[in-house]
């Protein structure tokens, strides 16, 4: 039964909500200071980040970039705003998209007459 | 009455088992003989049994056998199909993650035969791993004209040209690749057609 609906019910809740605050905070109230700090953190941590991507780029591995995209798109689902760095993501969708290629192909194991039966 | 002798008695030496020493060996071209056992120069060889080392080299590759990169390695050695044994080495190269190594083989198969099909794709693949869609572009485009009937060039061509942004190729190629392959599953390439499409309007 919804406490809404329940015109008794919702007084019990206001005095719970009252007596343990941080049980009843609602899921995505980010106005607590700890979620202020931990937000603060997390922007400057991506800050870090992205300043080693532009001073070495190569040293950039491909889940580095995979990690640092999850990471941004999580943060969008949270609800969270951060745009991000627009490189490291460009590169990191391009990665996602060369993932699906097809694979190598071994050599002398086909005459070439066969080559267009051959696909995967 | 006679006179006894007595005759002193040794116990004899035990003849236990004996060791073998290495002889010092005679020089015999010391005594102006031509030595025909030196050892110094031969080369031993290992005979392939009926088939040769590359043959033998793909039978475990298809296995997922590590001996392998061996037989390759002794295919190289002996000449036989080297530049297929290079671009096969660059596989196993690339599948532990060793790209230079990788690309260090299919390029001395490329100087070998500067139009082997496969080295020119696998190429393509391991600079797109790279991140380099410039030179996988050019690798990919390669392999397409020396082997058009070949689909997944076009398919590998068409997603490096995505990241490229040059969608209307792109699509052109993707194309391409589903009708050079009526028996496969495109589902997944028309759908990237749909949605290239719209971004390419």
């Amino acid at each position: 039964m919804s406490e809404d609906k329940n015109p008794h019910l919702i007084d019990h809740f206001n005095k719970l909500r009252a007596i343990l605050p941080e049980v009843y905070r609602p899921e995505n109230d980010d106005s607590s200071p700890t979620s202020n700090k931990l937000f603060s953190l997390l922007k400057d941590s991506l800050g870090v980040i992205e300043a080693v991507y532009l001073q070495s780029p190569e040293s950039f591995s491909s889940t580095r970039l995979d990690v640092y995209s999850n990471i941004i798109s999580q943060m969008a689902e949270m609800g969270i705003e951060y745009k991000g760095n627009d490189e490291i993501l460009n590169n990191a969708a391009n990665q996602l998209i060369m993932q699906a290629k097809k694979p190598m192909e071994k050599a002398g194991l086909v005459s070439r007459a066969d080559l267009g039966k051959k696909t995967g | 009455m006679g006179k006894v002798i007595k005759l002193s008695v040794h116990t004899p030496e035990k003849l236990g088992l004996k060791k073998v020493r290495k002889r010092k060996r005679i020089d015999l071209e010391d005594f102006g003989q031509l030595n025909l056992f030196s050892q110094d120069t031969t080369k031993v060889l290992a005979l392939p049994g009926k088939k040769s080392f590359f043959e033998e080299a793909i039978e475990l590759d298809e296995r997922g056998n590590p001996e392998a990169e061996r037989y390759y390695l002794l295919a190289v050695e002996n000449d036989e199909s080297v530049e297929d044994a290079l671009c096969n080495l660059a596989i196993l190269k690339s599948s532990q993650d060793e790209a230079i190594a990788a690309v260090d083989y299919l390029t001395r198969c490329l100087k070998k035969s500067p139009r082997h099909f496969e080295a020119h794709y696998n190429l393509g693949n391991v600079y797109s791993d790279l991140g380099n869609f410039e030179l996988a572009k050019v690798h990919y485009e390669l392999a397409s004209q020396i082997a058009p009937e070949f689909p997944n060039s076009f398919y590998n061509l068409g997603l490096v040209l995505i990241s490229l942004k040059e969608y209307k190729r792109a699509i052109e190629c993707i194309n391409h690749y589903v009708s050079l392959s009526p028996d496969t599953d495109t589902s997944t390439a028309k759908e990237l057609i749909n949605t290239l499409d719209t971004m390419a309007q």
